[in-house]
């Protein structure tokens, strides 16, 4: 399917799938399609812009998670999705431990969340996950640390293996 | 590898396993929502002069108590929130007699209506910009409304996330906007103070210097006066 930019289509079947994750990882299940769907149409807008970047595909994640972690675009996603709810089938549940481990991950704070989501949806290194949210990778190792060291806590596991 | 990172990898993968998509509806809709918007651009034009007749015609109706004065009958009473809309904050004036709602509906995203108590008779004294407007930047909203005492004047705080969209940092501006009860005059004090505002909205009241505002969070937390 051709949709006005030549060569959106692949970037969006290749990316959407990852970034509703990285919503649902963020911001819960209700409105990760949502979220991930307004980061993809952020990206179609300046399609032009945004194909000429190093790495587009860290700018249309770093929207993402941007999106998905501010209170405000949450809440008109929820809108939104609660206008149709009906018609959309429920999201495909995660097992307990998953579900778990994540609702953990939404507790930090906002950058720890982001570098613990991209760390383990993507599987990303310091070296991308900094380059994804533009922060130094001296700043993800931090909150890499720290964001384990609450989540063993929370978890009841050992910090160290 | 820590175990935190044994339980984060199978729950990416789970998470993966759980988030597959129907990409063909996905683009589809990607598609008549941007189509959409631009319509509704050039519809703006022509919702612009409908408002416009509007709220010269609300205003003459002004509320119910003065329906009832003039012996009219009262027009039907209906949420004040419509479906599809959902309350920020709400303020009704000392007087009693007029409602001012912050909403977020989809479409356009945030407005403050202003209306007799009860009434349908509402017009929009407020609303942030639409889409194609924004462009990069965050989408502004209205976080609390409040009337002045002599109803003549209503303080909305608008908040907007600092930054572009693919580059929000933490902080949420909040700039404080008086308008006339018909939405007249707007008067912008620029940004009174930053806050994170995760949990706890801005508090806004009238005193009798002029305005205060109860910054939850932040590095403004607490009390910002504005004189008036």
């Amino acid at each position: 399917m051709v949709v006005g930019h030549e060569g959106f289509a692949e970037f969006y079947r290749a990316e959407l799938p990852g970034l509703v994750a990285l919503a649902r990882a963020l911001c819960g299940s209700l409105v990760a399609d949502d979220i991930a769907q307004e980061a993809m149409l952020a990206a179609y807008r300046r399609w032009a812009e945004v194909e000429g970047l190093d790495q587009p595909r860290a700018w249309v994640r770093r929207t993402c998670a941007n999106m998905a972690i501010s209170s405000f675009r949450r809440r008109m996603a929820e809108v939104r999705a609660l206008t149709r709810l009906s018609a959309r089938p429920a999201p495909a549940t995660l097992d307990e431990d998953a579900e778990e481990f994540w609702a953990a991950v939404r507790t930090l704070p906002r950058r720890q969340a982001q570098c613990a989501a991209l760390r383990y949806v993507y599987g990303l290194g310091g070296g991308e996950i900094a380059r994804t949210l533009s922060i130094s990778e001296g700043a993800v190792k931090v909150h890499l640390a720290r964001a384990r060291a609450a989540l063993a806590s929370r978890l009841g596991v050992e910090v160290e293996r | 590898m820590t175990e935190v990172d044994i339980r984060g990898e199978l729950a990416g993968a789970a998470l993966l396993r759980a988030s597959q998509v129907d990409l063909d509806a996905g683009l589809a809709h990607l598609h008549r929502t941007r189509r959409n918007r631009g319509r509704r651009r050039a519809g703006a034009v022509v919702a612009g002069v409908a408002l416009l007749a509007a709220t010269t015609w609300a205003y003459r109706s002004h509320d119910q108590e003065a329906r009832t004065d003039r012996g009219d009958e009262r027009v039907a009473t209906a949420p004040r929130v419509a479906p599809g809309e959902t309350e920020i904050d709400s303020d009704r004036s000392a007087s009693g007699t007029t409602d001012a709602v912050a909403v977020l509906r989809p479409g356009q995203p945030a407005v403050v209506r202003v209306g007799a108590v009860g009434s349908t008779d509402q017009h929009v004294v407020w609303s942030a910009p639409t889409a194609h407007e924004l462009g990069d930047r965050n989408l502004p909203w209205p976080a609390a409304v409040a009337w002045a005492p002599d109803g003549d004047e209503l303080a909305i705080v608008v908040a907007q996330e600092r930054g572009r969209v693919s580059a929000t940092d933490d902080l949420v501006e909040l700039t404080l906007v008086t308008v006339g009860a018909d939405g007249s005059g707007r008067r912008i004090d620029g940004v009174i103070g930053t806050c994170r505002c995760g949990g706890e909205p801005p508090v806004l009241s009238w005193s009798r210097d002029g305005l205060e505002v109860l910054v939850p969070d932040g590095p403004d937390q607490g009390v910002r006066r504005i004189p008036r």
